[in-house]
Order: structure tokens, then sequence, then C-alpha cells
């Protein structure tokens, strides 16, 4: 085969291996859940996923409006901010009791690492509540625009970051 | 086969003549300017969405630019390499599997001969970076971190949709950096043991004239045409962001 038709043949065989590949990777983002188990009765495992998913459901629908604050995409007033960052740190504290050993085993994201490094993860948790703690005294006193207030949200932010990055799957 | 020269090889009592040539042959351009930019250009923005993203949820706006920066160029890069130069053109350097593995054995047996353009096996590896490069911004536009940052077309889909693209888009992160870690290493060993340099012909856009024949040599860049395409990418990527439908939650 001369140059040009083994090009031409290197360029079908490149456009079909990108199909290939291309489609294997849709099929693999969109297949990743296991289609839903017929009704059994609900053994501890899956009622504590169950409560611990639920939990940082609230945490995430509560704490979006503070992020549309911090954005500045979204304005509230004082006493809004207050409510949901008051809530975000009532849950936070949910969350330390969310991760029984029973739990870490199911339809879940929480990876194992979560009960060998139970020491740092635990810590993580806490800090998350004290920041969303300290957040509510911010919201009290300052606006949405201040320096004070960018702090303490996003040191929230991260705590939700720094733990998802390691303790969850992808 | 034609032994190539090896650029190394100084004949002991070097004469002015071939000490000069030793050290510098004549230059033949093989790249045009915007394949180089772009090459250039993904790496600070690969980096650059790298280190946002280390940087914290507050540093999200810029990891959205450098994810447009990514998804322009390489748009760019794969209609360039339909209508752009020579060497730029995928029909110029992509090869059947049979003669790239070919080429990949000939490689450890030190027989493999000097392209002008990409080699068989780095032809293959620009197109996986391309393709993984696109995927990678794509399904980031898409995106939800769960935390308070959504993608700017995260309006297009249901939050289901998005959270698979954006898992998706965690896990695709280090399929590309294994790549490009393998690339570089790839470069290191082609400077090491075939004793080209390919990094320097990315900058200059020249390589030695012995690997490359004169019918081979490209003589403009076509950076108007580049120009115009960036322009119209740049323009339907921000039509696209700026028709997004506002993102919808379930509360």
């Amino acid at each position: 085969m001369n140059d040009r038709v083994k090009s031409k043949t290197g360029v079908l065989f490149g456009v079909c291996a990108a199909l290939i590949v291309g489609v294997g990777l849709a099929v693999s983002a969109t297949a990743q859940t296991p289609p839903a188990a017929p009704a059994a009765p609900p053994s501890p495992a899956s009622q504590a996923i169950a409560v611990r998913k639920a939990i940082y459901t609230l945490i995430g629908a509560n704490f979006r409006p503070i992020g549309d604050a911090l954005k500045g995409s979204a304005t509230y007033d004082s006493a809004e901010l207050v409510k949901r960052a008051t809530r975000v740190a009532y849950f936070a504290g949910l969350a330390q009791e969310a991760f029984p050993d029973v739990s870490s085993s199911g339809d879940t994201k929480a990876r194992p690492e979560i009960w060998t490094n139970r020491a740092d993860f635990d810590k993580r948790l806490r800090d998350f509540q004290s920041h969303a703690q300290a957040l509510v005294q911010v919201a009290t006193n300052e606006t949405p625009s201040s320096d004070a207030f960018k702090a303490a949200a996003g040191a929230v932010g991260q705590d939700c970051k720094g733990c998802h990055d390691n303790y969850r799957a992808k | 086969m034609a032994k190539v020269w090896d650029a190394t090889e100084s004949s002991s009592a070097a004469s002015d003549t071939a000490a000069t040539v030793a050290i510098d042959p004549p230059q033949r351009r093989v790249w045009d300017l915007p394949v180089r930019v772009c090459h250039w250009l993904l790496v600070a923005a690969f980096i650059t969405s790298y280190v946002t993203n280390r940087l914290g949820v507050t540093y999200f706006k810029y990891h959205v630019w450098s994810g447009y920066t990514v998804i322009v160029l390489v748009s760019f890069r794969l209609l360039w390499g339909l209508v752009g130069t020579r060497h730029a053109r995928f029909s110029n350097f992509v090869r059947g599997p049979i003669h790239t593995l070919r080429y990949a054995v000939g490689w450890f047996r030190g027989e493999a001969r000097s392209y002008a353009g990409h080699n068989p096996l780095g032809a293959w590896m620009v197109i996986a970076l391309l393709m993984a490069l696109f995927v990678q911004s794509a399904s980031g536009l898409f995106g939800n971190d769960e935390i308070f940052n959504v993608g700017p077309l995260y309006g297009f889909v249901t939050n289901e949709t998005s959270l698979k693209l954006t898992s998706l888009h965690r896990i695709l992160f280090y399929w590309l950096l294994a790549a490009a870690i393998v690339h570089v290493l790839a470069v290191i060993a082609h400077r090491v043991f075939k004793k080209e340099s390919l990094v320097v012909p990315m900058f200059t856009g020249k390589k030695a004239y012995h690997v490359v024949p004169k019918s081979e040599v490209i003589d403009t860049s076509r950076i108007w045409l580049a120009i115009l395409l960036i322009f119209l990418l740049g323009a339907g990527l921000t039509w696209l962001v700026a028709h997004a439908p506002i993102a919808q939650y379930e509360e």
C-alpha cells in the first residue's frame, strides 16, 4: 500500500477507534448506578445509609443559598442566611453520628478509608461543625460581601470539598 | 536505509565546518504557529485547571475559565487537523495499527526512521490526548460539585445526569494525567535514545534538514484561518453559555 492509502486506512481506523472509545466512555458514565433491587426488608446498613444521604441532602440544600450569596449570584437578607447557617451547623452535628461501622457497605459513596482513618475523618467532621457554627456568628453581624463572611463561608465550603476529595468515591 | 545522521557524533579532529554542522544543522519548518501555540497553551490550561481545583471552592470560576480555554483549543485543534497545514492534518500522521506496531518494534531495535511530522506512536498519543481533553472539558461544563458550584451548562441537563458527568470528569482526570506522563516520558526517551529533540521543534517549528524532505516543508502558518476558527469557536461557546437555562434545583 502506498502512503496515501496507508494514511486513509489510518484515519478510518482512528475514527472507528475514537467512536468506540467515545461510546465506551458514554456507556460507562451512564451505567454506574445498578438497577433498583426488588423490595426487601431494609437492613440496618441500608437504613443507616438512607439516613446519611438524607442528612447530606439537607446540608446541601441549605448551604446552596449561602454559596449563591458568596458568589453574588443571589441576594439574601441577614436573617435568611443566619437561618440557613444554623441549619447547616445542626446537620453537621448529625453527620458525626451518620457513619456507623455497619454503614460501610451498600449503595454508598462513602469510601472504606473513613473507617480505616477514623481519627482524621472524625476530626474533619468536627471542624466542619465548628466552622459552620462560626459562620452563624459571622452571618449575624456581617453582610455577604464582607471579607469575614467570605472567609467563614469559604471555610465551610473547603470542609465539604476536603472530605469529598479524600473520603467520597469519585 | 540511509543511516540517520547523528548530531552528537563529531569526527575526532573536528574541522571548523564539521563542528558548525554538528552543532547547528540547517532547519526546515514543519510545525505551524497555531499548532505550537495550541500545544503550549493546552499545557498551561491543563495545569491551571488542576491547580484551580486544588486551591478550593472559591477558585471555581478560574477553573471554569481554564476549562473554556481547553475546550476551545481542543476543538480548534480537531478542526485544524482537517484544514490546517501539512503536518497538522491527521491524514498526514495518523497511521494504521500495523504500521504503528512496526514503528514501535523498530524503535526498540534502534531502526526506526525519523518523521518530519508526528511519528506513528506520537500520532496516537495526540489523538488520545485530544479526545480525552475534549471529553474532560465538555463533561466539566455540565458539572455539579454538590457544594455550591455548578458548571455553566448545568441547566441543560438533569441533576442525575450532571452528577454522572461530574463523576466521569473526576475519574477521567487520572487517565489524562497518566497519558500526559507517558507522553512526557516518551518525548524524553526520544531525546535520550533517538537523540532527537522534539521539544525544541515544538517551540521553533523547525526540525533539522535531514529528517525533513524538501517536499514536506511548510511555507505558511495560515494564521488568519486559525484566528477565524478560534473566534468562531469562542463565539459559539459564548452563545451556548449565555443561553443555558438557569439551574433549577429540586428542593
